[in-house]
């Protein structure tokens, strides 16, 4: 007989420096208001396809469950349309906190090594951060290879096709002085975190 | 200003509004600086300028003074000559050199207790980075500046001082 | 002038002063005894003393005995607010022997214990504090309260279940009350429901009778389609001016036979019906509806034609066998005289439009809950048949919570009682059409007496309690199920996932605010609002129907939404207050009045126009201005406007605030 699991959670499963974390960065400061009404989840587009609905995801940050929270589907899914923000009757930033959520997400690296939506914020940074532009078609193939190589490899006829129509360029796109942007983006303050 | 000396507020509450508002502060036990000391009176408009002159020269750092909301004045309109006073007074002040951070006019209703503590608070905060103003010895200072400028006529007047 | 400051001959001003700990509320921040031993040191002070609790009989009782044992003069409390007991020492001061006007009050809790967190500092503040006292205080003078007669007559502003309720109160007790109500008829939102939660008592059946008894009182004056332009005056002598609009109709005359109604040359109504909330029309002459109070009917002169100088045969005229309607009534304007006022003039219902995501005015079948009473009362619009705007019976509701309400982009408050009546919508709509219905809250908010009996009810008959604020109200279908439907797309918090449910009818329980011109009203009674519009009042807990302006009170959802029975509680609680004043027969009024000296007053008219109650006059004979303290109110702004320092204000003298300012600072 399969054993019967049981969940139960401790206040030892709480992590309080993880929900001051998420608290002090800027637009966060108002989760403790939330009364939970579920107008974020009613109105987010994506709510149905995430692990966590955003009022869970604000419940479960608020009292520290930095496991639930890092591993849920939610934050990479969410696509900053900030409906659940300019709906919530309490002003709360939650797509604020999806970001900052997303940000200790990446630091902790708290997901599956071929997680595409992660993988892509950084070889969209990486690829901007270099040349100032993003190229899309050199951008999409990174992606392919870093998360389902063979997959890529069975497009080439797909491929073909794109380049005769002059839809897909290996153009490297760059802007006039890279240099002074990754100076900028260099003296930004990292707050003692990982800088990607 | 060393640390721990801390900047003095004579405050002037208008009884209706803004006295029932620090009131309510209170009640709520919202914490702010204890810097400030509060003269009742039943209007602003009861606010005579040389109460604040009487004040900066006895020694306050600064002047609060607390009124209603114009159109909420309990007695109809003492906040609207309360305000035309205070803006002359303001202009005398800058002509005596005193920065004009120092008197403060707030419109504060019976409802707004959180006013009363971030005024109170900002304006400590103002006062401890303009230092004190110690009105009396800054006179003294100033007729050692007339005396060192034109020494035969200071000494005649101290002179006549002394003999009149 | 030595002589003012002395009492019972004595040369010598010889002060008590004493600090209270208020149990711990003021001793836990603030050294007393090192105060009170401070005090002890300062001149004119005879006894500085600490006690535990100053306002009890015991404390008061010490001035009383200190008074007398010590020959005091003059007596300092450093306690709470004055606002709360400056009456309660100025009293046991008398007591005591002394004019209560001896007595000066220092707050070292609202204004210290409450509000500073270091201990040394708080300490050094109520010493400061309590020398600005004791110099203060040595300049007080003895003074008199003087009386004014009370006139004893009352108005009432609003003629809803609040008005009424005080109307009869004070009427009963043989006191005359003038009934003023803006629409033509009284009743208020009341007299627009159709059952009344929990008991689901019939409003009108409840109402009305109170309605007769109003008109048919012999100590009421009812003046309905009538507004208060304007009042003046003080506490227990108010003029008020009121303006009585023109019906067009002679209220001797009218029987209200209706007969005119029927007879308009607009065979249909035309206009949005005020009293069906838009949902039917009516005439431009018209009764409110049947039960209305007066039983008159109103000639609407916007859309009458007649009177918008349009060629009309006026059949109305000719189908009146009494000759009641009058083309050139004009309006009146009454001038009355009361001593108190009961404010009671209600709310406004949440404009759902501000909410566009839930579509109220784009989906024809979504409605407010006021429309809802009207649909589903017997003599309402559809006569009870719940009947969507687009011709189909519901077979399924959606009743949304909260539409407006605990929201920071419209209204932060709760309305106290949507819950309520949300639920008594789903039970009516259930039991007029057999629909499923829907609710969707937040959280079910069911306080008073046989409230959560009403909700466990609810569920019992099968109606759905949905945890999950709605979020958006769409017709675009994503299955079968949706078409022609509005869905409701929300999250089912206590289940756990994301649910579209379609409805043929949804129901927005709207909240409760302030009326749209009610900054206007509470200006001209001189009254406060809080920070939601609501009006002030004077102290949450300990004085809920009382404003800070004497003589005014509050009752009902004007001063904050309430249900009916605490509507009602309140009602007559502001009734007792009024009673009070007009029983007593006269006000004390405080003497911190002005007064002119004449030997300093150079005749200059600078305070003259300063006044804003007219209480100063020039003697063109003496050459001087003249303060009448009947009608001063003790403001001081003239005072403060005197070149020639010639006006003294008691309480509040020149030489008194300068010594407290100079003593408060002079203590480092």
């Amino acid at each position: 007989m399969d054993p019967i699991e049981r969940e139960i959670r401790y206040e030892s499963d709480r992590d309080p420096t993880f929900a001051d974390e998420i608290r002090a960065m800027p637009g966060c400061e108002l989760m403790d208001r939330c009364i939970q009404c579920a107008t974020c989840s009613g109105i987010c587009p994506m709510s149905d396809a995430m692990e966590l609905t955003p009022r869970r995801i604000i419940e479960l940050t608020r009292n520290g469950f930095k496991n639930d929270v890092l591993r849920a589907n939610t934050i990479w899914l969410c696509t900053s349309c900030y409906q659940c923000q300019v709906e919530c009757p309490k002003k709360i930033g939650i797509t604020d906190i999806m970001y900052a959520l997303k940000s200790k997400a990446i630091e902790s690296g708290a997901y599956g090594k071929k997680f595409t939506i992660p993988i892509l914020a950084r070889e969209f940074y990486a690829m901007v951060k270099a040349n100032g532009r993003v190229s899309e078609s050199r951008l999409v193939q990174r992606l392919f290879m870093k998360t389902q190589p063979t997959r890529f490899l069975g497009m080439g006829r797909l491929g073909m096709k794109l380049m005769k129509t002059g839809r897909f360029s290996n153009k490297v796109e760059r802007m006039r002085n890279p240099e002074g942007l990754r100076r900028a983006l260099e003296a930004l303050p990292t707050d003692g975190r990982k800088r990607s | 200003m060393p640390e721990d000396t801390q900047p003095r507020i004579l405050a002037f509450f208008c009884n209706w509004c803004t006295y029932t508002a620090a009131d309510l502060a209170g009640v709520s036990r919202m914490k702010y600086a204890a810097t400030s000391r509060v003269v009742r009176v039943m209007c602003s408009g009861r606010i005579d300028p040389q109460f604040v002159l009487s004040a900066f020269a006895k020694g306050a750092d600064g002047v609060l003074i607390g009124g209603c909301h114009p159109g909420d004045c309990h007695y109809i309109s003492g906040n609207t000559k309360c305000l035309r006073r205070h803006r002359l007074l303001k202009r005398m002040l800058a002509d005596m050199g005193i920065e004009p951070e120092r008197l403060r006019l707030e419109w504060i209703s019976a409802s707004e207790g959180d006013r009363v503590k971030t005024v109170i608070n900002e304006m400590t905060a103002d006062l401890k980075r303009l230092g004190p103003l110690k009105l009396p010895e800054r006179c003294v200072a100033w007729d050692v500046e007339a005396i060192d400028e034109e020494p035969d006529h200071a000494e005649a007047v101290a002179k006549e001082a002394v003999h009149a | 002038m030595m002589t003012e400051l002395h009492q019972n001959g004595q040369e010598e001003v010889r002060i008590g002063y004493f600090v209270c700990h208020c149990g711990t509320n003021i001793a836990a921040m603030i050294d007393v005894a090192a105060v009170a031993e401070y005090v002890s040191t300062l001149p004119n002070v005879v006894v500085s003393k600490d006690y535990r609790y100053m306002c009890s009989e015991a404390g008061q009782d010490l001035i009383v005995q200190d008074i007398k044992e010590h020959r005091l003069n003059r007596i300092v409390v450093a306690a709470c607010s004055p606002l709360l007991h400056e009456r309660t020492f100025r009293t046991a001061t008398q007591r005591g022997g002394i004019n209560p006007f001896f007595c000066h009050m220092v707050n070292i809790r609202e204004h210290g214990s409450w509000v500073h967190e270091d201990r040394a500092e708080a300490t050094e503040k109520a010493k400061a504090l309590a020398r600005g006292a004791i110099g203060r205080v040595k300049y007080h003078k003895a003074l008199e309260k003087r009386r004014e007669p009370v006139t004893p007559a009352a108005l009432v502003v609003g003629g809803g279940i609040a008005g009424i309720q005080a109307a009869l109160t004070l009427a009963n007790t043989g006191k005359k009350v003038y009934l003023v109500e803006r629409d033509p008829t009284i009743g208020g939102h009341m007299a627009k429901f159709d059952k009344t939660f929990p008991t689901l008592d019939c409003a009108a059946c409840i109402l009305t009778p109170k309605m007769s008894e109003v008109y048919a009182h012999p100590n009421i004056v009812l003046w309905t389609y009538s507004e208060v332009e304007g009042i003046e005056g003080y506490v227990g002598n108010y003029q008020v001016r009121v303006r009585r609009k023109a019906r067009y109709i002679d209220e001797e005359l009218c029987v209200g036979c209706l007969d005119c109604v029927d007879e308009c040359v607009f065979k249909v109504g035309n206009v949005d019906d005020e009293f069906n909330v838009g949902l039917s029309k009516r005439k431009p002459v018209y009764m409110p509806f049947p039960q209305a109070v007066p039983k008159l009917v109103v000639i609407d002169p916007v859309a009458c034609t007649h009177l918008n100088g349009g060629n009309c045969q006026k059949s109305c005229v000719d189908a009146c066998e009494r000759a009641a309607i009058n083309f050139d009534q004009t309006d009146t304007i009454e001038e009355i005289k009361v001593g108190a006022v009961i404010v009671a003039t209600g709310f406004k219902t949440f404009d759902p439009k501000r909410k566009p995501l839930y579509g109220y005015g784009k989906y024809p079948n979504v409605y407010t809950a006021l429309e809802v009473e009207r649909l589903v009362t017997s003599c309402g619009p559809t006569e009870g048949e719940v009947v969507c705007r687009d011709g189909r019976t519901p077979k399924k509701i959606g009743i949304v919570h909260c539409v407006g309400s605990r929201d920071h982009q419209t209204n932060r408050w709760c309305s106290r009682v949507c819950c309520m009546y949300s639920m008594k919508l789903a039970h009516l709509l259930h039991e007029h059409t057999g629909a499923e219905i829907y609710n969707f809250y937040i959280d079910i908010r069911a306080p008073g007496k046989g409230y959560e009996e009403f909700y466990e009810r609810l569920q019992e008959e099968g109606n759905h309690f949905i945890r999950g604020r709605v979020a958006e109200i769409t017709d675009i279908p994503k299955v079968a199920e949706e078409e022609g439907m509005l869905t409701i797309r929300v999250e089912d918090s206590l289940a756990g996932f994301v649910r579209r449910i379609p409805v043929d009818m949804v129901v927005l329980s709207t909240g409760l605010e302030p009326h749209a011109d009610s900054q206007d009203v509470r200006r001209m009674f001189n009254i406060s609002c809080s920070r939601e519009g609501f009006f002030l009042e004077r102290h949450p807990k300990l004085a809920p129907v009382s404003t800070t302006t004497d003589g005014v009170y509050l009752a009902g959802c004007c001063q904050g939404p309430k249900d009916i029975p605490d509507t009602v509680a309140q009602a007559g609680a502001a009734a007792a207050e009024a009673l009070t004043l007009l029983d007593t027969g006269y006000v004390e009024m405080e003497p911190s009045v002005s007064v002119v000296d004449p030997i300093f007053c150079s005749g200059c008219k600078t305070c003259l126009n300063l006044c804003p109650y007219h209480a100063i006059t020039r003697d063109d004979a003496k050459g001087v201005a003249v303060i009448n303290p009947v009608l001063c109110k003790g403001c001081g702004v003239c005072v403060a406007a005197c070149p020639s320092g010639a006006i003294t204000q008691n309480l509040f003298e020149d030489r008194e605030i300068f010594e407290e300012i100079e003593e408060v600072l002079a203590y480092a």
